[in-house]
């Protein structure tokens, strides 16, 4: 979870306007995704490259 | 003769070929369906109403002269508003782009002119294509032609009204998170998302570029078979276009599938509506019943669907759309705009990370092939929830509905791999559900075959709604 420091930095890094009431359901929206996110963390990789779906099929 | 509008678009293709109806009268029977159910449904965003008819008297004199293009020559299609086609505005579902007017056409909507497809119109979609529900407050919520009160599923909300009800033969979507498939199984259609790469994205408005894919929205199985071979293709324009092969319409000769392994990923009934179940284990025992082995397989790595598309699709979105969220943020759709300004939260070493374990999760997910031909599960865990739903019940647990929607469809966009889904039935209050096929990259083929068997062994083709 993003810290309230946080969060109002990464909104003003991005010019996103600072309307308290749309920023309350901003931070719930980050904080969901962020949450998302940090399921990734459960794999440590080491030799994956990024994906290449075609590799090693008969391309049709 | 039935009702023209609702008959295959394969049937409709024989007729115009054997000269027992022309094209222009298959324009006018729309023309009537569409004045009588646009007011409901609220499916098109532009009609070209005056055009498609002029252009099917060109046909029908083009056809009566022994130029016979095919079997899309004179077939009423519709596209979702985020293909450009020339000189007609394309607005990718917001009013932003209420003036833009492209000077040229998407390379699917060429394909589809020259095929000799006619168009009605360009269709309500999810603004930006950035939701499963098919809500948009610019152009007004699109209506599920089975209940008006219900969604109709997203974001290629009216390509699944539209062919639903009968207001064209054929529509055009495009699938990032299940957004052909979503709409077609919540409107008792059938809906195709081909390998990633087999239809081109020139002149498509993206919404997440390593996961979109364009796909047809039609009544019947075969019916998106022509709408794909008359698409795909090698295409320069798109980066990710692939040279693959025609799929072969022989599927049609026969509904044995002895010697087709079915799998059923386990993961994929978790969660799911009681009546849902029971309409995908009826659909299970008819594939039996055709021939099919069915195997209970497992996708473990499915718990990490919703991840990694969400680390892969939000900044895709948030990059296309930057320069409007930094300068009219006020004019985008709020839903639309938080998904957008959420994107600016996933930071670039998750991007990476996501892409890199989209190598791992596709070759488990492919793994399960090596035992299978193809793999089924619901293609949504519910029935179509109300209009603006923000949460749904599922056996007593509320969920998110935009999660649960994508739930099943995510695991064939993150891997490219091909996914039909086709109409299995209804709930007890009238809903239909969609039965998911999905196969190995470049094998439209098999998915094909079986989603056929299992369509010609059920009487669900025959029902529409009756709006």
């Amino acid at each position: 979870m993003l810290s309230k420091e946080e969060f109002i930095d990464i909104c003003r890094r991005n010019n996103i306007p600072e309307d308290p009431e749309y920023l309350t359901i901003l931070e719930r929206h980050a904080n969901v995704t962020i949450e998302s996110a940090k399921l990734l963390d459960d794999f440590r990789l080491e030799q994956e490259s990024p994906a290449f779906l075609y590799r090693d099929f008969d391309k049709g | 003769m039935n009702d023209l509008t609702l008959i295959s678009l394969f049937e409709q293709s024989e007729l115009i070929r054997d000269k027992a109806i022309s094209p222009t009268e298959l324009v006018d029977a729309y023309i009537g369906k569409i004045s009588e159910t646009e007011d409901t449904l609220n499916s098109f965003i532009t009609l070209t109403l005056d055009e498609a008819r002029s252009r099917s008297i060109q046909i029908t004199n083009q056809i009566n002269t022994g130029n016979y293009l095919g079997p899309l020559h004179g077939i009423p299609v519709a596209l979702k508003d985020l293909f450009d086609t020339a000189g007609i505005k394309t607005t990718s579902g917001s009013k932003i782009y209420d003036d833009r007017i492209p000077n040229a056409d998407s390379t699917v909507a060429s394909r589809l002119n020259s095929a000799g497809a006619i168009l009605l119109g360009k269709l309500n979609m999810h603004p930006f294509a950035y939701g499963p529900t098919g809500e948009n407050e610019d152009y007004g919520h699109m209506h599920n032609p089975w209940n008006p009160n219900k969604l109709t599923g997203g974001s290629s909300g009216g390509s699944g009204s539209s062919v639903s009800v009968g207001q064209c033969s054929a529509a055009l979507g495009s699938d990032t998170g299940g957004s052909v498939r979503i709409p077609a199984a919540l409107c008792g259609i059938v809906g195709f998302k081909p390998t990633y790469g087999k239809i081109s994205k020139y002149g498509v408005t993206p919404l997440s570029w390593s996961l979109d894919h364009p796909g047809p929205l039609t009544r019947t199985v075969e019916d998106s078979v022509l709408m794909i071979n008359a698409m795909s293709g090698y295409d320069s324009k798109d980066p990710c276009s692939i040279e693959t092969n025609q799929i072969p319409l022989d599927f049609m000769t026969s509904t044995d599938i002895s010697g087709i392994t079915v799998g059923i990923p386990q993961e994929f009934l978790e969660n799911i509506d009681d009546e849902m179940s029971k309409l995908i284990q009826n659909a299970i025992s008819v594939l039996k019943d055709l021939g099919a082995e069915i195997k209970t397989v497992n996708f473990p790595m499915h718990q990490y669907s919703e991840s990694i598309s969400n680390c892969i699709l939000m900044p895709e979105a948030t990059s296309y759309h930057r320069s409007i969220l930094r300068d009219i943020p006020e004019q985008i759709y709020e839903p639309v705009r938080l998904r957008l300004h959420a994107g600016m939260f996933i930071s670039a070493e998750q991007y990476v990370m996501a892409q890199r374990l989209r190598r791992l999760y596709f070759e488990q997910l492919s793994s399960l092939f090596d035992g299978v031909d193809v793999l089924v599960s619901p293609t949504e865990p519910i029935f179509a929830p109300d209009i603006l739903s923000d949460s749904v019940d599922i056996n007593g647990k509320s969920w998110n509905t935009s999660s649960v929607l994508t739930r099943l469809n995510r695991p064939y966009n993150i891997t490219g791999m091909p996914a039909i889904t086709v109409p299995c039935g209804y709930s007890s209050d009238s809903l239909p559900g969609g039965l998911q096929i999905a196969g190995k990259l470049f094998d439209e083929y098999t998915v094909a075959k079986v989603a056929y068997a299992y369509q010609e062994a059920c009487e669900w083709k025959t029902m529409h709604p009756s709006i």
